[in-house]
């Protein structure tokens, strides 16, 4: 049981900050100038 | 004050992983990239992680950067997302059977070469770490050009489905089976794959490179989610150690954004040329260690 909350945790505590990153800096990336950037995701 | 912090009995300077995941963010601020190809073989190299540790690590903190990569493209709406539908399904068996393969070949035990005795996971995954930087650096160098024609993998009429957004048709299993190769490299390597999904798109479908890039972010955080939870499963992934590098690299990325604007894209991409020559040569300087 704990190892499937330890791999639930590896999965949500990321994608929680990934989200509250998007949040906060949101308003910078909107600021930015230009095309947006090519995102190649490597 | 102890500076160290124990992975799968290593102990690992976590100070140093900071400073990677800033460097790393920086990279990614610069140029939209997720970081894993660089992240993965330098946990590895230089600081003694476990490769299939470093490799679930690298994909848990890739849930956060490819979260964020998703929901920016949803805004701009790049890519062709029924491509990303169709690759889906095989990119889900591919994770797993990535994962299972990285399992196996830690399992595997050493062979003797040289009169030393080598990991298998070290002859395996060290050289396809080389040709995945060697080709990053190569997809970077050049990336202007683009083609007007539907690629040969285009020409392939097997149950195939319009691509709306890039003005052809494609076959449906084909690109299931790019989603399996795509899925089972993030699972043995932890990066998510777009390096060589980029090449496949643009010179074998005959993409558009903006359309190119767009494309696959829904499947890079399906892989990372799906990787996360079964290398997790298999104790290899260290959660601290993911979001040292997560916490350092989204804060540095915005910076890394801003230095875009103020440099000229030729002096960036060589920058970009030479961090990950020098991620080759510390992958490749590991291995020379292993024979001495």
């Amino acid at each position: 049981m704990s190892i499937i909350l330890y791999a639930a945790a590896c999965v949500v505590v990321p994608a929680l900050w990934g989200l509250a990153m998007y949040k906060v800096f949101g308003r910078v990336q909107r600021q930015r100038k230009g095309p947006p950037p090519i995102d190649y995701m490597i | 004050m102890d500076l160290t912090i124990s992975v799968d009995g290593h102990a690992v300077l976590w100070p140093g992983i900071v400073l990677l995941g800033l460097a790393v963010g920086y990279l990614a601020g610069m140029f939209g990239v997720g970081g894993g190809f660089i992240v993965t073989p330098l946990l590895s190299a230089v600081f003694g992680v476990p490769l299939q540790v470093a490799a679930g690590t690298s994909l848990a903190q890739m849930v956060g950067t490819a979260l964020v990569a998703f929901l920016r493209h949803q805004k701009v709406k790049q890519g062709e997302p029924r491509f990303d539908l169709l690759m889906l399904a095989g990119s889900v068996l591919g994770v797993d059977a990535g994962t299972r393969a990285v399992g196996a070949l830690a399992a595997a035990g050493s062979a003797r070469i040289a009169g030393r005795s080598i990991p298998w996971i070290h002859i395996i995954l060290d050289p396809l770490y080389i040709a995945f930087l060697v080709t990053a650096a190569v997809m970077f160098w050049w990336h202007g050009e683009e083609r007007r024609e539907p690629g040969p993998l285009a020409r392939v009429r097997w149950l195939a489905v319009d691509l709306p957004r890039v003005g052809f048709r494609a076959s449906a299993p084909l690109i299931a089976y790019v989603g399996f190769g795509l899925g089972f490299l993030s699972g043995l390597l932890g990066v998510g794959g777009g390096v060589a999904l980029l090449p496949v798109l643009v010179f074998g479908f005959g993409f558009p490179f903006r359309q190119a890039a767009g494309t696959g972010i829904l499947v890079v955080l399906t892989t990372a989610i799906v990787g996360t939870i079964v290398h997790a499963l298999e104790g290899n992934v260290h959660l601290g150690l993911a979001m040292m590098l997560l916490v350092g690299s989204s804060i540095s990325a915005q910076l890394g954004a801003v230095a875009t604007k103020k440099a000229p894209i030729d002096r960036l991409t060589k920058v970009f040329v030479v961090v990950v020559g020098a991620t080759i040569v510390a992958v490749g300087w590991s291995c020379v260690r292993q024979l001495r």
